[in-house]
């Protein structure tokens, strides 16, 4: 009676309404939003790298491409790498700053959307930064643009003659960029910068990208082919605890923590669930 | 007035959030509707893209600065249209083919550098800690695993049988990493929608 | 005129623009004429590229037309409202531009977050498979599950306020094994695409260029 009782309660366990799963996920994010538990972000070597090297390869006179390579989809994961990277840019003095997308089509929008929350730290539109907009073409668009500028790039994203953007003056091919700043969330994204940019002209490359595409991206990262590369909401929480503005990274990590220890206690209990109905039925499921 | 438009906003994207999210709860008309706006409006995001750049590249350098080269790209694309046509779908193989052709030669001139040699390049030098020993060990087992040339008896029996099983035990380590950082972003894209529901259209914070 | 109906143009096209740009990648800078020329073609490239994106549109239209014309039973409504709403944003993109308010609107506060809500809705399907799937049953699932759990715990500020080991461990875990796997698997995926590439690249791979009439 009792062992049936349990051996009830052990398959029951495991058929639980995935509903009941779903409100625990609602609820473990939203009361940390709610009432934050502002558990402390440490900064790890690879974001402190990242934001180093930004800092290295950025000095006056530099200048500097930006690619949005992402979708709105992946905006509250990128976003926050975006804008804080994007900020820790326009506070450098005297840099030439160029917005593009050459893989994703919503890349130019998305540049427009980071920079309403960044501190533009009065740099004008035209003289220090452009947003050039997107390229049809990925791959193809990328080797153009790197070996003749001027060739592939006739209007801004606003319909601009590059002739009356100063920014723009004396750029003829990648050789004129001092680093690049790859922000991407799949394909196409860093695969096809990496063969058409940094490995035929050896430019300086720092990257910010999801979580997912972390483990991927890190091969790069050790053979310095990324000089530093931030990763997910994590990554971005550090990034804007680096430059002093904490933003959505920041006020989401505390319901990354809540997440993370429902989902592990869900394996845990899905595992112990399973292995005791087995042992129950002496091994059959 | 920009502000009540901004308020139309917020509760329009509330709703199609929501809309969105019934679908775990069930198969709904209203995630319908919002799927198939979201595909309306994303074609044509990608359209008006693709007419951004063959206006200000491609017509513009002809009619602005006389380069009458341009007009074959712009028959080359035209071309890809004829598809719809029985008659005259052969003429869209010839864009379709100059497309693949750049694509195939210019990822594969460098891709042997890029991802192949300077990988290799990585592994080999500087091998000064136990760290990168052991990261070149766990390459060269890794690799033994996807060499399914050898036949089915010495896979089984010789030492290729402890190697590759090695290999995929380092392949697990690696899978349960991307494994990890897949759940961050999953969860870090469901906290910035409950962000946007809780403080920017409830306005509860 | 059988010859340009059939295949072998195209395969040319693609055998030289390929053997071009390879040529460029490896002998570009001593040979300025072939540097030029590619040049040249990879600007042409993202013009067809550009008109390749309207295709899309093209398929969508005819797939839902059809379904209106047809009054499609539980369709035609929805296939209506993506045809309008497709429409009056490419209307208001092309000729208000994309500053237009309207555009920026809809872009927003319909697209984003209808996209941003139909990605992260897969955050209920991680956790219900984390729950009914994710099962320890042998080494290696053992292995991955370990894994995982040590990198959530390292992503997590949690983590490393339960024990501090847990980055230091993560950290081992992402930049030794997960960088030999990875490394491995690029090394095997690149000999395949040079050779999937070059039986493009002659020819004896035809499927892009679509059925034989």
């Amino acid at each position: 009676m009792i062992a049936s009782a349990k051996e009830g309660f052990w398959n029951k366990l495991q058929a639980i309404d995935q509903r009941i799963l779903y409100v625990l996920i609602i609820v473990v994010v939203a009361l940390p939003l709610l009432r934050p538990l502002s558990l402390p972000i440490t900064v790890t070597s690879a974001t402190r790298t990242a934001y180093e090297k930004v800092d290295e390869y950025s000095g006056p006179g530099s200048v500097i491409v930006i690619a949005y390579e992402f979708i709105a989809g992946n905006w509250p994961e990128m976003g926050p790498i975006a804008v804080a990277m994007t900020q820790h840019l326009f506070r450098k003095p005297d840099i030439r700053i160029i917005l593009l997308a050459m893989g994703r089509d919503q890349g130019p929008i998305l540049a427009e959307n980071t920079l309403k929350y960044i501190d533009e730290m009065g740099k004008e539109y035209g003289e220090d930064y452009v947003n050039l907009g997107f390229f049809a073409g990925a791959e193809a668009a990328m080797a153009s643009f790197a070996s003749d500028i001027p060739g592939l790039v006739k209007k801004d994203y606003y319909g601009t003659p590059i002739e009356q953007l100063p920014v723009m003056s004396g750029l003829n091919d990648l050789n004129d960029i001092d680093m690049f700043l790859c922000l991407w969330s799949g394909t196409p994204g860093w695969g096809e910068y990496l063969r058409q940019w940094q490995t035929p002209y050896g430019i300086t490359v720092i990257g910010g990208t999801l979580g997912i595409n972390g483990p991927g991206a890190q091969p790069y990262v050790s053979s310095g082919q990324l000089k530093g590369l931030v990763v997910g909401l994590r990554g971005g929480g550090e990034y804007e605890k680096l430059i002093g503005k904490p933003g959505e990274a920041t006020s989401g990590l505390d319901a990354v923590s809540t997440t993370h220890l429902l989902i592990i206690a869900f394996i845990i209990l899905g595992n112990v669930g399973y292995f005791a109905g087995r042992k129950r039925t002496g091994g059959e499921v | 007035m920009a502000d009540i438009i901004v308020e139309i906003g917020i509760w329009v994207a509330a709703a199609y959030t929501l809309m969105i999210y019934s679908y775990p709860y069930k198969d709904t008309p209203l995630f319908k509707f919002a799927e198939h706006t979201m595909i309306g409006l994303g074609i044509a995001i990608t359209t008006i893209m693709g007419i951004r750049n063959i206006l200000d590249i491609a017509v513009g350098s002809i009619v602005n600065k006389g380069e009458f080269a341009w007009i074959i790209p712009i028959l080359l694309g035209l071309a890809l249209f004829t598809r719809y046509s029985r008659q005259y779908a052969w003429l869209s193989r010839w864009p379709l083919a100059l497309l693949v052709g750049v694509g195939i030669g210019v990822s594969m001139g460098s891709s042997v550098d890029a991802s192949f040699l300077a990988q290799i390049r990585s592994t080999v030098t500087g091998v000064n800690t136990l760290n990168k020993a052991l990261l070149g060990i766990m390459i060269i087992i890794t690799i033994t695993y996807f060499i399914f040339s050898i036949g089915k008896e010495q896979r089984e029996k010789g030492a290729f049988k402890y190697t590759s099983q090695l290999g995929r035990y380092v392949m697990m380590l690696c899978f349960g990493a991307l494994f990890g950082n897949t759940i961050m972003t999953r969860m870090a894209l469901f906290i910035g929608r409950m962000n946007f529901l809780l403080f920017e259209w409830l306005k509860l914070g | 005129m059988s010859l340009l109906k059939g295949k072998q143009i195209p395969i040319g096209i693609t055998l030289v623009v390929g053997l071009m740009m390879i040529v460029n990648y490896y002998f570009g800078a001593a040979l300025p004429a072939v540097k030029s020329t590619t040049t040249l073609i990879q600007n042409w490239t993202v013009i067809v590229a550009a008109f390749a994106l309207i295709i899309g549109l093209i398929n969508i239209s005819r797939i839902h037309i059809n379904h209106l014309l047809k009054r499609s039973k539980g369709q035609w409504f929805f296939s209506l409202w993506c045809l309008a709403i497709m429409y009056i944003m490419i209307a208001l993109g092309l000729f208000g531009t994309t500053k237009n308010p309207g555009y920026q609107w809809l872009y927003n506060y319909v697209f984003l977050p209808v996209d941003a809500t139909m990605y992260s809705s897969l955050a209920f399907f991680i956790s219900s498979a984390a729950y009914r799937a994710f099962r320890a049953r042998n080494v290696e699932s053992i292995l991955l599950l370990s894994s995982g759990v040590v990198i959530m715990l390292m992503n997590a500020p949690i983590g490393e306020i339960i024990w501090t080991g847990f980055p230091v461990i993560g950290d081992w875990i992402m930049s030794v094994p997960n960088v030999a796997a990875q490394r491995a698997i690029m090394i095997c995926v690149v000999m395949g695409s040079v050779s999937l590439g070059l039986r493009t690249l002659l020819g004896m791979e035809r499927g892009y260029l679509g059925r034989e009439e």
